[in-house]
């Protein structure tokens, strides 16, 4: 397994296993709030990691998830990159360095947790640094995917993407615009805004989630590579377009 | 600047600000002393990260540091393996997964910081701590070896080896003087000293790598042909 392919793996399962085991010792620990989130919006995730020992969980796991959410982006462009059908524009650029700055964001939000938080009447501070640090990381992120997606669609050809890849790609990113959407719209139909709130965000974290593990499949020949293992295209097109393959 | 490259920088660098600036806040809000830790020993690494707001930092900044430090030796991996396809693959494994167990250690002992002391689990923390200086220790001594014995049979292995000795050779004698002082039963301020300096250590270690991994780059291989450029 590559080390990209790693990273898209570590992207999607970690930050499920970090939350799914700070969830059930909520659970454990108030089994009367037990309940199935994507469905009553019944809790936040960053409810799952206020009180020890959950916090220390999802703490450990999205500071990690963060991380390599951070690296996936970087991979992304260079294997973007390297399709040399189609040079980064701007705007593609733009769009790496806002996913990062999203990752840093979540690293950000996610120190910050703990039972230090309570009461939160005396904490507003640090509450509202984590909600609007988190609120952007999932803002950014999800823009950036929807983005990137319709970014591979164009190139699904050049970048040998079969069919299946990308209309799961597609999905995901409908998945998360229509979280986004319903976060704003369904509180004006008259739905109670926490439980949306709390719906939104479980489902947008699983689109968000799922979506980096989708390279898994576009990322099997990519990887670190010694100079004397280079395949000879690659030092071709390096003297063909005289670019060098990462910045 | 090569993947590869970004990671060695940036275990080294993002470790070491997070130590350097959670030290500088808590001279600012008063927690510690104005003074040098490598020279005095006034405070502990941990010590660092425990009070709001530093934990924060700390907390954000060293586990952040442990994912780099996690594919540092993913890439390390990678490296030794194209370097010496000959060498059994398992023995390479082995030592990466157990410097990635270090860097987990270290995850654990981040992250159950919390400011009120007497609710933390010390034990959890110390042990974790423990072992992942420990580790480090003993993974980056066998990578040094083995990269010289790669070079005693001519394989270029970059130029940061007698380097990466040195720093492995001044943390067996930091280990040392720690065995010392703890069979002397000596202040605590000593062996802070010996903890600062191990970290700084282990992380220009993983800094060393630099140089060594200039032209190893993220290659996708499955591009044979070079295809014609689509006018933008």
């Amino acid at each position: 397994m590559t080390l990209p392919q790693r990273l898209a793996l570590f992207c999607t399962l970690l930050p499920a296993l970090g939350i799914g085991l700070a969830f059930w010792l909520n659970g454990q620990a108030f089994p009367e709030q037990f309940c199935v989130p994507w469905l009553d919006g019944c809790t936040t995730i960053t409810a799952t990691g206020i009180y020890y020992p959950s916090a220390y969980i999802l703490r450990g796991s999205l500071i990690c998830t963060a991380m390599f959410c951070l690296v996936w982006w970087y991979c992304a462009r260079v294997w973007l990159d390297s399709s040399r059908m189609h040079p980064l524009k701007g705007w593609m650029w733009f769009l790496i360095v806002t996913s990062m700055m999203g990752s840093l964001l979540l690293v950000a939000s996610i120190a910050v947790l703990g039972e230090h938080m309570l009461p939160s009447s005396e904490h507003r501070f640090l509450w509202r640094f984590h909600t609007i640090t988190a609120g952007l990381f999932f803002l950014l992120t999800s823009i950036c995917q929807i983005l990137m997606t319709f970014y591979m669609w164009r190139l699904r050809e050049p970048l040998e993407i079969s069919h299946k890849q990308i209309l799961v790609k597609v999905l995901l990113a409908a998945g998360q615009l229509g979280s986004l959407l319903a976060f704003w719209i369904l509180p004006e139909t008259g739905m109670e805004h926490g439980k949306v709130e709390a719906i939104c965000e479980w489902w947008l974290a699983t689109f968000c989630c799922a979506y980096f593990v989708t390279a898994w499949y576009d990322w099997a020949d990519f990887n670190l590579t010694h100079p004397a293992t280079y395949p000879a295209n690659h030092l071709a097109s390096q003297n063909a377009f005289g670019q060098e393959r990462e910045a | 600047m090569s993947l590869a490259q970004v990671l060695a920088l940036g275990c080294f660098w993002i470790s070491h600000l997070t130590f350097w600036i959670t030290l500088v806040m808590g001279f600012y809000t008063g927690n510690t002393d104005v003074c040098l830790p490598y020279l005095t020993g006034c405070t502990s690494i941990t010590a660092t990260g425990i009070p709001d707001p530093q934990a924060f930092v700390f907390r954000g900044g060293l586990i952040a540091a442990c994912v780099l430090f996690i594919l540092w030796w993913y890439a390390m991996q990678a490296w030794l393996l194209q370097l010496a396809p000959q060498r059994p693959i398992m023995t390479v494994r082995y030592m990466v997964s157990v410097g990635v167990l270090s860097s987990v250690c270290l995850i654990v002992a981040t992250a159950v910081l919390r400011p009120d002391k007497a609710n933390l689990p010390w034990t959890l923390h110390t042990v974790g701590a423990a072992l992942f200086f420990l580790i480090s220790l003993l993974v980056q001594t066998r990578v040094t070896f083995w990269l010289r014995q790669l070079q005693k049979t001519g394989v270029d292995v970059g130029r940061s080896l007698k380097f990466k000795f040195v720093l492995v050779g001044k943390q067996w004698l930091w280990l040392l003087v720690m065995l010392a002082l703890q069979i002397f039963g000596s202040d605590d301020q000593w062996k802070n000293v010996v903890e600062w300096w191990m970290a700084l250590l282990i992380g220009l270690y993983y800094l060393s790598s630099y140089y060594d991994w200039q032209d190893f780059h993220l290659v996708d291989h499955s591009q044979t042909v070079v295809p014609p450029r689509i006018p933008d």
